[in-house]
């Protein structure tokens, strides 16, 4: 990814000035990234243009580093507009992405609510733990019980071999952002690899959308894998959020959520997004809902 | 009875990919087999994840009854978190189900066709 100057308007992925988490924002982007890659003639440059990105939800870095790195993949020289906004040039280089690709020098984070933009082998379990150990848990400098930090560190864990299992990806992007003001922490995992409609329509008789496969891959007991007792990836981390934070998954048309209440919705993408992006966001507050783990499990037991 | 401490099986903190989820499968299979009890100890296992439970333990039902799992196999449980304890709870729940519906298609599939 190199920096320059934007001449060529028709290779240019504009970004949103808002740039949030929703639909309109990710639909508006695939929209732009299949339009550049279907365009005829010279199709060996990509520009991202954050000219007037006022506002950029930190984690969703994630999101476009796929979308650099598919290009890439189709042997695209990507580039970034010089003119890019200021305070979106300090978020993408507090969370080292222009660092990554040679776009700009790592800045300190002064408030210590960036996670840092990593792509890693996704059989590198070792290098994944100690960036959640030794990274993302100890730079939440707000007192969390022992158990809302196993949850999070094992609903991350979850989702980082679910993405492997489905997309048989080498490579996972992740990256996050502290809400200190707001409590909360988002993070950003995501593949290029085979999308987890694509998936489930192969692997299922069933003639499923998106987002129906989608709803189907988060229920209990529903796997792509051939093996009787797996399917409860997703549905854990879907469950253990429930009054603890939401969920969104978009991949290839697929935009689906679901919220802090348990309420699930979804909207189908104008066009597709080359591979899987989960974003989960925990709140850091301890909340009631934590009452579900206080299982005697003295008097259960457990029993085959 | 014999104390089958994980971390020190899978020589890790981490229960999460399917290499080391299998080799603790392959373990408690022989143990049944050598028809040998074993305690399940989860001491210090900092990560437990269903895809790393789902080989491990779910697969077992593929090996033997419950009745019969149950008197060779037994968990204990205060080695785990709450979480832990949930999610191996839920495992279990799911493959069990799982065999006796498939059992039942089985079954129905030899009424239709003989």
């Amino acid at each position: 990814m190199r920096e320059e100057i934007v001449i060529e308007i028709k290779n240019i992925i504009k970004m949103p000035s808002n740039f949030i988490l929703n639909f309109a924002n990710i639909n508006r982007v695939v929209k732009q990234f299949n339009h550049l890659v279907n365009l005829d003639g010279d199709n060996s440059k990509a520009y991202f243009n954050f000219a007037d990105t006022n506002w950029f939800n930190a984690e969703l870095t994630t999101f476009i580093g796929t979308l650099v790195s598919s290009l890439q993949q189709m042997d695209y020289t990507v580039y970034i507009s010089k003119n890019i906004n200021s305070r979106t040039k300090t978020i993408l280089q507090k969370n080292g992405f222009l660092a990554m690709y040679k776009l700009g020098e790592k800045i300190s984070d002064t408030y210590d609510s960036t996670i840092p933009y990593i792509v890693v082998k996704s059989e590198e379990i070792k290098q994944i733990d100690s960036y959640l150990e030794e990274i993302v848990i100890p730079k939440i400098n707000y007192h969390m019980s022992s158990e809302k930090v196993e949850i999070i560190n094992s609903a991350l864990f979850e989702v980082i071999h679910n993405i492997k299992d489905h997309s048989q990806s080498d490579l996972v992007f992740m990256c996050g952002q502290y809400y200190h003001k707001n409590r909360k922490l988002v993070f950003a995992i995501a593949d290029t690899g085979v999308t987890i409609p694509v998936n489930v329509q192969k692997n299922t008789n069933e003639n499923f959308s998106d987002n129906e496969s989608i709803s189907w891959a988060v229920e209990k007991g529903n796997s792509t894998k051939n093996i009787p007792s797996s399917g409860l990836g997703l549905y854990d981390i879907k469950e253990n959020l429930r009054g603890q934070g939401s969920l969104c998954i978009v991949s290839n048309f697929a935009y689906w959520e679901v919220q802090k209440s348990g309420k699930c919705s979804s909207r189908e993408l104008a066009a597709s997004y080359p591979g899987s992006l989960i974003i989960i966001s925990f709140s850091l507050d301890d909340t009631s809902e934590n009452n579900k783990y206080n299982l005697d499990r003295e008097t259960d037991g457990l029993f085959f | 009875m014999e104390r089958i401490v994980i971390k020190d099986i899978i020589k890790t903190d981490l229960a999460v990919t399917a290499d080391k989820a299998q080799y603790l499968f392959q373990l408690l299979a022989s143990k049944i087999k050598e028809e040998n009890p074993v305690l399940i100890d989860f001491t210090d296992i900092r990560i437990l994840t269903t895809a790393f439970l789902n080989i491990a333990i779910g697969e077992l039902y593929r090996v033997e009854k419950s009745e019969i799992l149950n008197k060779y196999i037994s968990f204990d449980v205060n080695t785990m978190t709450n979480l832990q304890f949930s999610k191996i709870k839920m495992v279990m729940s799911n493959s069990k189900e799982k065999l006796s519906k498939r059992q039942e298609e089985e079954i129905e599939e030899v009424i239709l066709h003989g």
